[in-house]
């Protein structure tokens, strides 16, 4: 077996530079939801809204109220998996929607989402670290206005 | 064109150095550790490098044994078939995809020269053996994660849905809880069956290819039954996490976890060494 | 076959004496990631293995 040898070293050389190369990559952070929750709890108080929050281990919900108004507004994850939890929270006050990037949407373009999603987290790993587009989901009572919720969700975050 | 294990040919050195299986096995070994990477790098941050190295890199223990059973039979058994100039094409490009800063590139490397090897090895050689562990351990480390992020919603709905037939428990989508109950489970991609599954395969993998067990009706169901395993015990932990707030801790974050991880662990082992007893009991 | 029996035994109570080990086991929360999957797995697997290679000389 003494002809083991050298394609063991060879081996060896080839993963210590190949796993070496690997581990000057950054780890790519979670996505942070306190950010965006700060975010949009600043912007509610800013417009006069009265806000609660509720915090469980799914994530926090911020309910605002002004008025006849009642809404609620929290972040949803790229792959979808809070949708369903986020929809029986919304069903509390009122037809969920969502704003990604700026712009309203009546449901999650996921596709697109994910693929953003991913291809920000391979480019964190290698050192640039753009701004991330956060999804909120809005679900808004009878009492709201289309202007109640404009603007209510940063479109851009550093993390 | 397959090539068997041949005799050495007359006159030939006895320290050839490089031959297909080697040069497979090592390339089989690259292409894992580096598709692996991204959990390591994970865990070094999460746990320190001390830690990495207790947790095992975030890599499961039964992926580690699996690489080691899959470099022993390239590396140990003897071979005389020499390298072919696609053989050194692909070794080519699984070290270039290894030098790229992402590891699902290297994944996918692992599934091309596993599939390469696993065709044009002779049935039954150690070639064609390791590559199939080696296949397996390519659905573990990310053909798993790819099917999780690619089809998130149908996984984990079906996930729920077992678990609501079987638990008679109330779902909607991927959240399940019990009439009446103080506790909803979110079943997010960390809790879904896919990854006990897929590690459950890879040991059956190396169990049967290591100690070359044909494909027959009992390997197949010694694989169902090892999925059914997990299935069961991650089906019994969500379970418990339904009964109370405090059981939810105790299962998802406390010593709940590490039980029914050794459950599934010890489960799955013993499955597998008993649906292969025939051969891995035999005389060596 | 009662020497493997007598194997898997002694194996299985070196197994569960390298999982008491595990702090989470005995009540003492860590964090799931640290020690469920990791050296100590490896050791009840590569016991498993030792064992396997015994009784296969045995025969």
């Amino acid at each position: 077996m003494k002809s083991l040898r050298a394609p063991s070293l060879i081996l060896a050389a080839a993963v210590l530079v190949t796993l070496g190369g690997k581990a000057v990559t950054r780890q790519p952070p979670e996505p942070d939801t306190a950010l965006f929750t700060r975010d949009v709890e600043q912007r509610l108080r800013t417009r006069g809204y009265s806000v609660t929050s509720r915090t469980l281990p799914s994530g926090v919900y911020l309910y605002g109220a002004r008025g006849d108004c009642r809404l609620m507004v929290t972040e949803q994850d790229a792959f979808g998996t809070l949708a369903d939890r986020n929809n029986q929270f919304a069903r509390e006050v009122g037809p969920l929607h969502y704003v990604w990037r700026g712009r309203r949407r009546e449901t999650a373009p996921r596709a697109e989402i994910l693929l953003r999603f991913l291809v920000r987290r391979e480019l964190v790993r290698l050192g640039p670290s753009p701004p991330r587009q956060p999804l909120g989901a809005i679900a808004t009572g009878p009492g709201c206005s289309p202007a109640d919720t404009a603007g209510l969700t940063p479109s851009d975050l550093p993390r | 064109m397959t090539d068997a294990a041949c005799e050495a040919p007359a006159g030939a050195a006895a320290s050839l150095v490089l031959t297909r299986n080697r040069l497979y096995g090592g390339l089989f070994l690259l292409a894992a550790l580096n598709a692996a990477s991204g959990a390591a790098v994970d865990a070094i941050g999460d746990l320190g490098v001390a830690g990495a190295v207790l947790a095992l890199f975030n890599i499961s223990a039964v992926v580690w044994m699996a690489l080691a059973a899959g470099l022993a039979l390239t590396w140990r058994e003897p071979d005389y078939a020499p390298v072919r100039p696609l053989d050194l094409w692909l070794a080519g490009a699984v070290a270039l995809a290894a030098l790229l800063p992402v590891p699902a590139v290297s994944g996918v490397m692992l599934t091309v020269v596993g599939l390469h090897a696993a065709i044009t090895a002779g049935p039954g050689s150690p070639l064609r053996r390791a590559a199939i562990i080696f296949l397996a351990v390519s659905g573990t480390l990310l053909w798993g994660k790819v099917l999780l992020t690619v089809f998130t919603r149908p996984v984990l709905e079906m996930d729920s849905w077992l678990m609501s037939s079987l638990l008679h428990v109330r779902q909607e989508g991927n959240v399940v809880w019990r009439e009446g109950g103080a506790v909803a489970a979110v079943v997010s991609t960390g809790c879904s069956s896919i990854h006990g599954i897929s590690v459950a395969l890879v040991c059956w993998a190396a169990i049967c290819q290591y100690f070359a067990v044909p494909l027959d009706r009992r390997s197949v169901l010694t694989a169902l039954a090892a999925v059914l395993a997990t299935m069961a015990v991650n089906m019994a932990r969500i379970g418990g996490i339904l009964v109370s707030p405090e059981w939810a801790r105790i299962i998802h974050d406390g010593w709940g976890a590490t039980v029914s991880m050794w459950v599934t662990l010890v489960l799955v082992t013993a499955i597998c060494l008993f649906g292969a007893r025939r051969e891995v009991f035999a005389r060596a | 076959m009662s020497r493997v029996v007598d194997l898997a035994l002694k194996g299985g109570l070196v197994a569960g004496f390298v999982a008491i080990a595990s702090p989470a086991l005995a009540g003492v929360p860590t964090p799931v990631p640290l020690l469920g999957a990791g050296v100590p797995a490896l050791l009840a697997l590569g016991g498993a293995y030792y064992l396997v290679r015994k009784a296969r000389s045995r025969g």
